[in-house]
């Protein structure tokens, strides 16, 4: 009885907490009541509305502005939710103020007793209300449902279950969130004795954790460019209140969630960071970690309390750790501005004192030991610099380079941007095979990093190039064809970024035979996701001798032709449902088109007067389309890797390359009716109109060097005349209208390639600043242009020397 | 019983008691005196289980009170701050202590509250200052706990609520044994509720002693000597223990500690014409005690 009597006393001191805190308790019921229905019973509504639109197709009538609704549920929602702070304060009043220490330390209550009641009450009131709200919102959904399932097709009915999951995944992760950000708040109660340092201390905390995190990351990604801020800033999710809110936001919105939207399409994003882990369990492993989070903080809130006496209150920090935590994290933050140059050094160190001693005039309410401050301040900036540096000059203490065991990888996944955009795409592997393969071709990868890129060059001119200024550079303006020359690199590229440079521009130095300093073709991503759930990125500019080995790699593999399947399958789908939703079915009934672009042409979105339409029936688009997709997989599977470096692209299905040994879809299109490019067709979008100023060149093979070293010859990247060349084309013309083409000049661009890889060195085509290689094969062809162009050089007029 | 044993509590550098060694018997009221800063709160915020020891032990009837439920449901501590719970109305803080006290009557809450009549369903936050004192001394006594321990405890308090809470603490002595410790610089009210003082200066017991015998131990004597051409010093009496020693024309006032036998013994060698033995209040005792020690009301003088 007695023991009945004595546990019940922490659930009594509980309730005093909510009778002493009434008022504010309502004024959070309020805003939680208000703000969540509302937020959940307009988007509903809006459904409903849009439902209605699609409907009736009556755009005007049916309007609902659903976004006012929204922000007001949001405004009470964040405001209720931000009042947890108080909550915590309230809770542990006698730890601040003195009026209420006695006689809440005098009752008859153990430390134990006390710091859980509190805890409890105040968490209590802070999220009962929340719950009760959510409920609220849940009873508003159900009873709109019938509403809204009325105005529905049956087939998406389905989306209102999406509708449902989006709602319960953020209204239970803010739970946890909110459960945390009391914690903390409890927390900040053990370590302060005064209001104001609880205030701002709770204000600071929230803020700092997420923002030292973000700022010393981005200082790392900015240092180190294997890294990728963002494919790494995931983890300030599981490291606080704030963070864990975006990182929810993120996680719901943007991946995994098929989020309806007010027109009636859904979205579904990438994988990303996520992998092949899914939704849910990553938003479990999330939800996970936020609990391991919250207890620890508990945990530690509970052992300071414990070690806490009656007497500390009216100390502004009863445990000073937290002040320094404080201190330093705001001093990191600054000194992380230098990330935007050393340059910036001495403001940021007046900047950061200043901040620095006003903090400790404020904690000591005073200049009381000054000196003592200039000392902690020197040593926090010292040891902050110290570290800044360290990262830099140990590559982010190896792990800029690091490579997870084989055994702790599930999959790999690779994201190749490729400079033409259309043919960006993930692979995932999971056979460890492959992923050792991979890992090994990441070694190389950063034995090539760390052999070829300084990070102070990185720093200092944006990235790509080499630190080395003793020799003169030279700039080659393609467009106005000129060469400018520059002491060094550093000069020739800030002069040509403020000219509108571009990586597809020449910079090279004149006097070695060094790698040319823009060189890569493409950047590769690298994920690896371990069987912890984590993903580890990194980042890597590839020259064509790497790029070459990667697609080795992947060329004929499973994942690589069911990846383009996919991305192939996805675009047709899209266009079948843009071609849908836009009606013009009922315009043309009975057949849809889709379009085949020249092998030259890039963006699949534009639409060209060079490119085909392919029709197929109406009545069996989807067949048609399954057949197209599949072939081009069985294609591709069975490509080989020479096929891939030296195939002829004869076209372009949406952005997506068709080679001439890509015979089953090849011989698809023909069947419905495609035909091989003429050459007015295939140059359109660089030959344009007639009367389009055309400059052409060509270059023989040993004026060109390329920065790769196996593959001297390709058009993946830009091609570098050789510091100790004459520099001069082989060929050099200028004409004004395609229909002045002389007939073996024609002949040379039929078969000039967009895509051509080839270790031997090859003929070089420019036409107006574009370059195709001319295959090996037709080299002989390439050297009947020119001399046919120098015996007739007398009677040329439009020769420019550029040399 | 309330025990202190060579208990030492520390204030950061500053040691507000130093191995203090203090027994409060069962049903005694005790009264706390001592200088400004001497320790008095400390030690009743230390027998309430507020503050816990550096050192030493602190003991209700035999067991530790920091963070002990059990010892604690024996103290109610009133302090000298009137803000406590100002949401509650008196009803609700009565209803919030008798959760935590077993022992809580609402008979005698009931009998308290009608000699009083304080507003039951009105906020305390707007009570004034001596009903607030008022409503948590009604609330303790009813607690019915063995010790009560007040601080300041009058403070605030017009005369004839004083006489009428002394006399609900001098009740609740009689009928429960009830043990009761003061603390205040009001030396007449401790004279009269007390029967056993302690006397605190720097964080040290200077005394604790029933109030009767400390007042039979220490004397103000007004004497003159059959030689008048001679002039004394209190090095004349080295077997008085002399607090205070003043000579006015030919009459000598001493302040001496000892029984009024021993005085007049040691006084007797030095044929004394007149030899007056006045008794001394506790504001005197208080006063001329601590003067030995340092603590000179003459300092402005």
């Amino acid at each position: 009885m007695t023991a009945k009597f004595l546990h019940s006393f922490s659930a009594r001191n509980a309730f005093r907490l909510v009778n002493q805190n009434k008022k504010f308790f309502i004024v959070t019921c309020i805003l939680q009541l208000l703000g969540i229905p509302l937020i959940m019973g307009s988007g509903m509504l809006e459904v409903y509305y849009s439902e209605r639109r699609e409907l009736t197709h009556d755009y005007s009538s049916y309007n609902f502005n659903y976004e006012a609704y929204m922000a007001i549920g949001c405004f009470c929602l964040g405001i209720a939710v931000l009042l947890g702070i108080f909550f915590g304060i309230n809770a542990y009043r006698e730890e601040w103020d003195k009026s209420k220490v006695d006689m809440l330390y005098s009752l008859p209550l153990t430390n134990k007793q006390r710091f859980f009641s509190n805890y409890l009450g105040g968490l209590g009131m802070y999220v009962i209300s929340y719950i009760g709200a959510v409920l609220l919102g849940w009873i508003v959904i159900f009873i709109m449902t019938p509403l809204v399932r009325s105005v529905m097709d049956s087939h998406e009915i389905g989306q209102l279950n999406t509708i449902y999951k989006y709602y319960l995944l953020i209204t239970i992760g803010l739970f946890f969130l909110m459960c945390l950000y009391y914690t903390i708040s409890a927390l900040i109660a053990s370590c302060c004795g005064t209001l104001f340092e609880n205030i701002y201390t709770n204000i600071l905390l929230n803020l700092l954790i997420p923002g030292t995190f973000a700022a010393i990351l981005a200082v790392i990604t900015e240092i180190i460019d294997t890294m990728n801020f963002e494919h790494s800033w995931y983890f300030i999710g599981y490291t606080s209140p704030i963070g864990g809110l975006i990182y929810l936001v993120y996680l719901v919105f943007e991946k995994g969630v098929d989020v309806y939207y007010s027109y009636g399409s859904t979205y579904t994003a990438t994988a990303g960071e996520l992998g092949d882990l899914g939704l849910v369990p990553a938003y479990l492993r999330w939800i996970l970690i936020i609990v391991v989070l919250t207890v620890a903080v508990f945990i530690l809130a509970w052992r300071l309390y414990e070690h806490r006496k009656a007497e500390h209150v009216g100390r502004p920090f009863v445990y000073i750790g937290i002040y320094y935590v404080i201190l330093t994290a705001i001093t990191v933050c600054i000194l992380c501005i230098l990330e935007a140059g050393i340059e910036a050094l001495i403001p940021v160190l007046i900047f950061s004192a200043i901040v620095y001693f006003i903090m400790e005039v404020i904690r000591k309410r005073g200049f009381k030991k000054f000196w003592f401050s200039a000392i902690c301040y020197i040593i926090t900036v010292v040891v902050a610099l110290a570290s800044m540096f360290s990262i830099s000059a140990t590559n982010a203490f190896g792990r800029a380079y690091y490579i997870p065991a084989l055994a702790s990888v599930t999959s790999v996944k690779l994201e190749n941007y490729y400079y033409n955009s259309n043919m960006n795409y993930e692979l995932n592997f999971k056979d460890k095979e492959i992923i050792s393969k991979i890992q090994d071709f990441q070694k190389e990868c950063n034995q090539h990093h760390k052999n070829h890129y300084s990070t102070q060059l990185e720093n200092a001119i944006d990235g790509y190039y080499d630190l080395n200024y003793s020799n003169n550079y030279k700039y080659y303006d393609e467009y106005n064809g000129y060469y400018e020359y520059y002491e060094d690199i550093e000069s020739a590229v800030h002069y040509n970024y403020d000219s509108g440079y571009n990586n597809n521009d020449y910079i090279y130095e004149t006097n070695t035979k060094n790698r040319p300093y823009i060189s890569s073709c493409a950047t590769l991503g690298i994920t690896y996701y371990t069987i912890t759930g984590s993903a580890i990125y990194r980042t890597y500019e590839l020259y064509t001798d790497e790029y070459i080995n990667l697609m080795d790699m992947c060329i004929g593999t499973d994942v690589y032709a069911e990846a383009n399947y996919n991305l192939l399958k996805s675009r047709l789908e899209n266009m079948y449902k843009q071609y849908d939703d836009t009606m013009l079915k009922y315009y043309y009934p009975s057949k849809i088109n889709f379009t085949v672009a020249p092998p030259n042409t890039n963006d699949y979105y534009r639409s060209y007067e060079s490119e085909q339409y392919i029709q197929i029936q109406l009545s069996d688009v989807e067949s048609n389309l399954n057949l197209l997709t599949e072939a081009y997989q069985r294609d591709l599977k069975n490509m080989t890797s020479e096929e891939f470096r030296t195939s002829e692209i004869i076209c372009n299905i949406l952005g997506l390359p068709v080679r001439a040994c890509n015979q089953e879809t090849y011989a698809l299109l023909q069947k419905w009716g495609f035909e091989e490019f003429s050459l007015y067709q295939k140059y359109y979008s660089i030959l344009g109109t007639d009367t389009q100023k055309l400059d052409i060149r060509i270059y023989a093979p040993e004026t060109y060097q390329t920065s790769s070293l196996q593959y001297p010859s390709n058009t993946l990247q830009n091609i570098y005349v050789k510091p100790d060349a004459s520099n001069i084309p082989s060929y050099e013309n200028t004409i004004y209208s395609i229909v002045d083409l002389d007939t073996s000049l024609q002949d040379l661009m039929q078969v000039a390639r967009k895509h051509y890889i080839s270790s031997e060195p090859c003929y070089v085509l420019v036409i107006n600043n574009s370059k195709y290689m001319i295959p090996l094969e037709y080299s002989e062809l390439a050297e009947q242009v020119i001399n046919h162009k120098q015996t007739n050089s007398a009677s040329q007029s439009n020769i420019t020397d550029i040399s | 019983m309330m025990q202190l044993k060579a208990t030492v509590k520390q204030f950061e550098d500053f040691k507000a008691l130093d191995g203090v060694d203090l027994e409060i018997p069962k049903g005694t009221a005790f009264g706390l005196l001592g200088s400004n800063g001497a320790g008095k709160s400390t030690i009743l915020r230390l027998f309430s289980g507020i503050y816990k020891q550096e050192s030493g032990e602190v003991l209700i009837d035999g067991e530790p009170v920091y963070d002990n439920i059990q010892a604690k449901q024996k103290v109610f501590f009133i302090n000298d701050e009137t803000i406590q719970f100002s949401n509650f109305t008196l009803m609700q803080l009565k209803d919030f202590y008798k959760q935590f006290y077993p022992s809580f009557s609402e008979e005698i809450f009931e009998k308290l509250e009608k000699a009083i009549q304080l507003p039951r369903n009105k906020k305390i936050n707007t009570f004034s200052k001596g009903m607030k004192r008022q409503a948590i001394v009604i609330i303790g006594i009813a607690c019915c706990t063995p010790y009560l321990l007040l601080d300041e405890a009058f403070d605030g308090l017009d005369p004839t609520m004083r006489i009428i809470v002394k006399r609900m603490l001098v009740d609740a002595m009689c009928e429960r044994e009830l043990t009761v410790v003061i603390s205040s610089h009001n030396l007449k009210e401790i004279n009269e509720m007390c029967d056993m003082a302690g006397l605190l200066h720097h964080g040290k017991i200077v005394f604790n002693r029933q109030l009767d015998s400390l007042k039979g131990t220490m004397h103000k004597i007004q004497t003159a000597f059959a030689d008048k051409s001679k002039i004394y010093t209190a090095k004349d009496f080295p077997s008085l223990e002399i607090l205070h020693f003043e000579k006015t024309q030919s009459i000598y006032h001493i302040i001496a500690k000892g029984e009024e036998e021993e005085i007049h013994q040691a006084l007797a060698p030095f044929k004394p014409v007149i030899a007056d033995m006045i008794p001394l209040s506790l504001e005197e005792i208080f006063i001329y005690e601590l003067e030995v020690l340092g603590y000179d009301s003459q300092v402005f003088a």
